[in-house]
C-alpha cells in the first residue's frame, strides 16, 4: 500500500514545470491557512505569492460559481486580491483566511452585478454584458442551460442574488452566508426563503430549463 | 402559502440547477488562473494610484447629472421595451416561442423587425429592450429582417455563438444534435463570435459561415455571384505582423486598401474551409479584425516556451509551433518545451494541438512526471469534451503513476465524480473515502460528502 504520508519528491519539478499553478497534493510541511494569514498581516512579501498559489484557484471558481458563466474575469480576480491583500491586516482570526477572502468575493460581484445593471440601463451595452469573447468549451446545452439559469437571478435583487447563490450554488451553511453578509441568520433564512420561490417560479415557466432538470432528474 | 410538497419540489429543481452549475463552474475555472496571472497582478499594484477627483469637480459631475436627469435627457433613451407579435400556430411563452411542425412562424416585433421562424424551429426573445432584443435560436433555422434604426441593438445566439447586428438580413441555422450553425448574409453584415473563431469574423452580404462543432471544422463560403468580392474577416495564423491586430470593434479596411500582408495574396475564391488544422493556407490579406492567431511568428526558440508561456503569451508559443510545423515540433522539442506547448495550446483553446502534444509527451518520455501530468491532463480534456469514460481511464493512469502527484487530488476528485456519474453514487463511495480521507480540505469535499450521504 502507497504511504501517503510520504514528502512529495517530485513536486518541485512538477512545479517548476506549471509556474504558479497550486499545489493540492497532501505534502507535509507546507504552511497552513493561518500561517500565512499572520504574515501577510506581518507585511512579509513572500506571503503574498504563498497567499496567491494558495487561494487564488479556490477564488477564480468562486467568483466563477458567483458570476456564471462567460469570460475569464481575471480582473475580478485581481481586484479581489487587491483588496484582500490591502485589507488583511483588518482580519481578526487567521484561521479565518478563506471566509474573509470570500467576503471580498462576495462584494466584489455584488459591485459587477451592479455595473451589468448600470450599463444595462444606460444602453452602453444590450445586455449590461461587456462585449468580451464568448467562452468555447464543451456541454453547449448545459452551459446554455445554465446560462439561463443566471439570467434568471439576474432578476432578484443584488442582496437576494447574493445570498441565494451563496446558499444554493456556493453551498455555505445558512450561518456562513448570515455571516458573510453581515445579518442574522433568520434574515438569511427569510430572503432565502423569497428568492428560492421566486426563483422556482421562473424557472418553471421557463421550458428549457424545466426539460433539463426533468432530463437530470430522471 | 406553499405545501411542503411543493417546497420539496422547488428545492429540488434548484437543486439540479446549482449542481449544474457548479459542475460547469468547476470546469471552466480548473485553468484558473492563467500563467502569468501573478505578473498582471503585480503590475497592477506597482501602478500609481490614479488620483482622485477634486471636489470641486465631483461637484460639478453631480451638478451635471442632476441637470440631465431634470431636463429629462434619460427620457429619450430609454423607452419601452419592444414588443412583438407572433402568427400561425406557434406556441408562446414567457418570450418562448416553438413554431407549428408543419409551417412556419411571423415573429414580428414593433421597430419593424421581423424573424421568420421556420417550421419546428424554436427561439426565444431573451432580452426585450428599447432598441433591439437578444434572440437566442434553440434549434432550427430563423430568416432575421433587422430594421437599421439609430442605436439598433440586436443579438442573436445559436449554440454557442453570438450573432451581434446593426441592420441587415440574415438567415441563422442551429442544430443542437448535430451542433451545426450556419449564418447566411442577405445583406448589411454582422459579426460572429464563438468557438473555432479566435475572436470573431465579420460577415458581409453574401457570406455564408458554417461550424461544426463535431468535426471542428468552420468555413465561411463565399457567393460567387456577388459582385463585390466580399473580404473574409478571419485572418489567416501566423502571418499578420503584429500592428494588423486591432482592437475590437475596429472597422475592417477593404482589400484595396489594407496593408499589405507578409504573405502572397491570392485572389478570392468561392470557398475557404477553416479546419482547425494547425497550418492553413493563406488566403488573401487578412482584415484588422482582432485574432489570437495574429502574432508575429518568432525565430524557432522552444528553450523560451515555458517562460513566454508564464508571461501569458500562450498564442505566440502555439503560434510558432504551427509554423514551424507540428510533426517537426513533437519529434524535435525537449520535454520542458513540449510541456509549455501543451499548456499554450491548452490556454489558447486549442484542444487539438494539447491532445496531441500530450500523447507526444508520454510516447517520448515515458515513466517522467510530465508524462504523468500529461496522463491528468489528457483525462481532463476527455472529460470536459464529455467522454467521461475516456477521462476516467487517464485518471486512473495518472493515480498509478503518480500517486502523490501535484494532480493526485484533482484526479481523484475527478474519478470519483466520473464513477459517480456513470455508475451511481454507491459505486464512487470507495472513492469518495479515500478522497476525505487523503484530501480534507480538497476542492471536491463537497462531492464526497454528497455521495457519503446519498442513501
Amino acid at each position: 500500500m502507497t504511504n501517503f504520508c510520504r514528502p512529495v519528491a517530485l513536486l518541485g519539478e512538477v512545479m517548476a514545470l506549471t509556474s504558479f499553478r497550486i499545489i493540492r497534493g497532501d505534502a507535509t510541511g507546507e504552511p497552513t491557512d493561518a500561517a500565512i494569514a499572520e504574515a501577510l498581516q506581518r507585511g512579509e512579501r513572500q506571503a503574498e505569492l504563498e497567499a496567491w498559489n494558495r487561494f487564488s484557484p479556490g477564488a477564480a471558481q468562486t467568483l466563477r460559481r458567483l458570476l456564471g458563466p462567460g469570460p475569464d474575469r481575471e480582473d475580478l480576480l485581481q481586484e479581489v486580491f487587491l483588496r484582500f491583500y490591502k485589507r488583511i491586516r483588518t482580519l481578526r482570526e487567521p484561521a479565518a483566511v478563506r471566509s474573509f477572502l470570500f467576503g471580498i468575493c462576495l462584494r466584489v460581484v455584488r459591485g459587477e452585478i451592479a455595473s451589468r445593471t448600470r450599463r444595462r440601463w444606460l444602453h452602453l451595452t444590450p445586455t449590461g454584458e461587456t462585449p468580451e469573447t464568448a467562452v468555447p468549451g464543451p456541454d453547449v446545452e448545459a452551459r446554455d442551460t445554465i446560462a439561463r439559469y443566471y439570467a434568471l437571478l439576474e432578476r432578484l435583487g443584488a442582496g437576494e442574488r447574493s445570498i441565494f447563490v451563496a446558499r444554493t450554488i456556493e453551498r455555505l451553511t445558512l450561518a456562513e452566508v448570515a455571516v458573510a453578509h453581515g445579518v442574522s441568520i433568520s434574515t438569511a433564512q427569510r430572503r432565502l426563503t423569497r428568492a428560492s420561490k421566486r426563483i422556482a417560479a421562473l424557472v418553471r415557466s421557463d421550458p428549457a430549463l424545466m426539460q433539463f432538470a426533468a432530463g437530470d432528474e430522471s | 402559502m406553499n405545501r411542503p410538497d411543493d417546497n420539496d419540489a422547488d428545492a429540488r429543481l434548484l437543486a439540479v440547477l446549482s449542481e449544474e452549475a457548479r459542475r460547469l463552474a468547476a470546469a471552466d475555472a480548473a485553468d484558473l488562473p492563467r500563467p502569468g496571472a501573478w505578473h498582471r497582478l503585480e503590475q497592477r499594484r506597482a501602478e500609481p494610484h490614479r488620483r482622485g477627483r477634486p471636489g470641486w469637480a465631483t461637484g460639478l459631475c453631480l451638478c451635471a447629472a442632476a441637470a440631465a436627469v431634470v431636463f429629462g435627457l434619460h427620457s429619450w433613451r430609454s423607452g419601452r421595451a419592444l414588443t412583438f407579435d407572433v402568427g400561425g400556430d406557434a406556441i408562446v411563452e414567457s418570450g418562448y416561442i416553438r413554431g407549428a411542425t408543419n409551417a412556419g412562424a411571423p415573429v414580428q416585433f414593433s421597430d419593424g423587425t421581423r424573424i421568420d421562424l421556420a417550421a419546428g424551429a424554436r427561439m426565444s426573445v431573451v432580452a426585450p429592450g428599447p432598441h433591439g432584443a437578444r434572440i437566442r435560436v434553440e434549434e432550427g433555422a430563423a430568416h432575421f429582417s433587422v430594421m437599421h434604426l439609430p442605436h439598433a441593438a440586436w443579438s442573436v445566439e445559436a449554440g454557442p455563438y453570438l450573432v451581434e447586428v446593426t441592420g441587415t438580413v440574415f438567415d441563422v441555422r442551429w442544430s443542437s444534435a448535430d451542433e451545426v450553425v450556419e449564418v447566411r448574409l442577405r445583406s448589411g453584415s454582422v459579426r460572429v463570435s464563438g468557438p473555432l473563431l479566435s475572436e470573431h469574423a465579420t460577415l458581409h452580404a453574401g457570406q455564408h459561415l458554417t461550424a461544426r462543432l463535431a468535426t471542428r471544422e468552420l468555413r465561411i463560403d463565399e457567393n460567387a455571384s456577388t459582385d463585390e468580392a466580399p473580404a473574409l474577416s478571419v485572418p489567416p495564423p501566423a502571418t499578420l505582423p503584429p500592428e494588423k491586430t486591432a482592437s475590437p470593434g475596429a472597422t475592417a479596411p477593404s482589400a484595396a486598401t489594407a496593408p499589405p500582408a507578409t504573405t502572397t495574396v491570392e485572389p478570392p475564391t468561392p470557398a475557404v474551409a477553416r479546419p482547425l488544422a494547425p497550418a492553413r493556407a493563406v488566403r488573401k490579406p487578412a482584415r484588422a479584425v482582432a485574432s489570437l492567431d495574429a502574432q508575429a511568428v518568432a525565430e524557432w526558440a522552444p528553450q523560451r516556451w515555458s517562460e513566454r508561456v508564464s508571461a501569458g503569451d500562450a498564442n505566440g508559443v502555439v503560434a510558432e509551433a504551427v509554423a514551424h510545423g507540428i510533426d517537426a515540433t513533437v519529434a524535435d522539442a525537449d520535454g520542458a518545451a513540449l510541456v509549455a506547448l501543451a499548456d499554450a495550446a491548452r490556454y489558447a483553446g486549442r484542444s487539438y494541438l494539447a491532445e496531441r502534444v500530450l500523447r507526444a509527451q508520454r510516447t517520448r518520455f515515458p515513466g517522467t512526471p510530465a508524462a504523468g501530468a500529461a496522463a491528468f491532463f489528457l483525462g481532463r480534456m476527455a472529460d470536459d469534451r464529455g467522454a467521461a469514460a475516456d477521462g476516467l481511464d487517464w485518471y486512473r493512469r495518472y493515480l498509478t503513476e503518480e500517486p502523490l502527484g501535484a494532480y493526485a487530488a484533482e484526479a481523484l476528485g475527478r474519478e470519483m465524480i466520473g464513477v459517480a456519474r456513470l455508475s451511481g453514487r454507491p459505486a464512487a463511495r470507495a472513492l469518495a473515502l479515500e478522497y476525505l480521507r487523503r484530501f480534507p480540505d480538497g476542492t471536491y469535499l463537497l462531492h464526497a460528502r454528497a455521495i457519503l450521504q446519498s442513501p
